[in-house]
């Protein structure tokens, strides 16, 4: 068994000021602890089972990914599949995630899908918990979700082309859509989306699409 | 991350988690303004975003602000990619005229390597080039009256292999002067020149299509977000005797 701790952290610039207080909901927390399929075996031991409302706690922290997934759209009630993956994601990914649990990791990588036929899961680790900022963990889930629903990278860890319409162009897109039409949110939390997003399109492609965001 | 077949099942046993107390900037009356301004930095409401313009406000009178945000910079943890972000994109909303050599230095760090090993599509490499993104960001919104921030932009562009990077300095000196065009297209290589002619994405090319189908699954609806809120139950350990 591996033991990690909390890193230095503040609550502030990640936004989890933000997203914090609004996970701490009896309704939002059952629902999303059965929609995302946690289990208490693997958020205990101090990853946040037994303080779901600390927003240092990992736990805390997954949640508000998962809130900036679910109501970041104006009509969130719509998600309709015809719309844009803002409106869309998080129904995805609550339908292509079969479990997610908490590890440490190698203490800055961010997460791991394991789908096909073998024990289907999303491990979350120290760098989605502690490096990535609210809406980057959000999209993270989408990306995730997208390996979850059976397509990998083509190159490494990169896709080959924005035609392949891997997970990192999923997850460009949910970006985008939050800083462009996103609610509920800061405007810096919008300014990093619009950076992550285009550091993903000028980085994780091996041919580059030809544009920004 | 990915599948890789059936042998590399991640991490069977259990981890486990210990507490550690979080950062603190605020140690003197000018950092704990730096400190107010990155509490409010993601305020959505009014009396939050108030503080948050308070703080700017005050910062900008202070000579010594960007200064400050350096020393903060300096000590957070190197890792605490949020934290480093946001102290960047408070000093750019300072828009101070002598935070160009901050910006400058934040950008051109070396970029450390991601840690060995298979765990996830993200890694460390990753938040480091956020940070220097935000750097350079904020180096282009400082006032430049004598073509600084233009010639700090050329030097970091010869000096950044990063391709991450380099777009982001190609669209901040394109736009400071349309002109510069014609220099960075000397200094990039060919294979990315094409950095001059990026568009903005347009809504169809930011599509993506689910296989998945309206009226199949059976998926539970997330509760109204602002319906009564109920505390989380807590659960007492003991037993009553």
């Amino acid at each position: 068994m591996a033991t990690c701790s909390i890193p230095a952290t503040n609550p502030g610039a990640s936004g989890d000021s933000l997203y914090g207080p609004r996970i701490c909901s009896q309704p939002f927390i059952n629902w999303a602890w059965d929609a995302f399929d946690f289990d208490s075996g693997d958020w205990d031991d101090g990853f946040g089972y037994d303080a779901v409302c600390n927003n240092n706690l990992p736990l805390s922290r997954t949640l508000s990914g998962i809130w900036c997934l679910t109501y970041s759209a104006d009509d969130y009630r719509n998600e309709s599949y015809a719309s844009n993956i803002l409106q869309w994601g998080c129904r995805f990914a609550r339908g292509a995630l079969d479990e997610l649990d908490a590890r440490c990791g190698n203490g800055t990588d961010d997460a791991r899908t394991w789908w096909g036929l073998q024990d289907n899961k999303t491990e979350l680790y120290l760098g989605y918990f502690y490096n990535e900022p609210v809406a980057a963990r959000a999209a993270t889930l989408v990306h995730e979700a997208r390996h979850a629903d059976g397509k990998g990278h083509d190159n490494g860890n990169n896709d080959s082309s924005w035609g392949y319409n891997g997970a990192w162009r999923w997850d460009v897109c949910w970006l985008a859509w939050f800083a462009a039409v996103g609610t509920r949110t800061s405007v810096a939390m919008k300014t990093l989306a619009t950076q992550r997003a285009n550091n993903i399109i000028n980085s994780r492609f091996t041919t580059h699409p030809g544009f920004n965001v | 991350m990915q599948n890789e077949g059936t042998d590399k099942q991640g991490s069977d046993q259990k981890d486990q988690f210990e507490p550690r107390n979080h950062n603190r900037i605020e140690r003197t009356p000018d950092s704990w303004l730096i400190a107010q301004g990155i509490r409010h930095l993601h305020s959505v409401d009014d009396a939050g975003m108030q503080e948050y313009r308070h703080a700017v406000q005050l910062l900008k009178t202070r000579d010594g602000a960007p200064k400050l945000v350096e020393i903060a910079l300096r000590e957070a943890d190197p890792h605490d990619i949020p934290l480093r972000w946001a102290l960047l994109y408070l000093l750019a909303d300072l828009e101070h005229p002598s935070a160009d050599e901050v910006f400058m230095r934040a950008a051109s760090q070396a970029i450390p390597d991601a840690p060995r090993g298979d765990q996830g599509c993200t890694t460390i490499r990753d938040g480091e080039i956020l940070v220097r993104t935000m750097a350079i960001a904020g180096l282009a919104r400082v006032p430049d009256t004598d073509a600084n921030v233009e010639k700090a932009l050329f030097t970091l562009l010869r000096k950044l292999e990063e391709p991450a990077l380099r777009v982001e300095i190609v669209k901040a000196l394109v736009k400071l002067n349309p002109k510069n065009g014609e220099v960075i297209r000397e200094i990039l290589p060919e294979d990315q020149r094409f950095m001059l002619y990026l568009r903005c994405a347009d809504k169809k090319e930011l599509s993506v299509k689910s296989d998945r189908q309206d009226g199949k699954d059976k998926l539970a609806r997330a509760p109204l977000f602002d319906q009564p809120r109920t505390t989380p139950h807590a659960t007492c350990h003991c037993e009553e005797k």
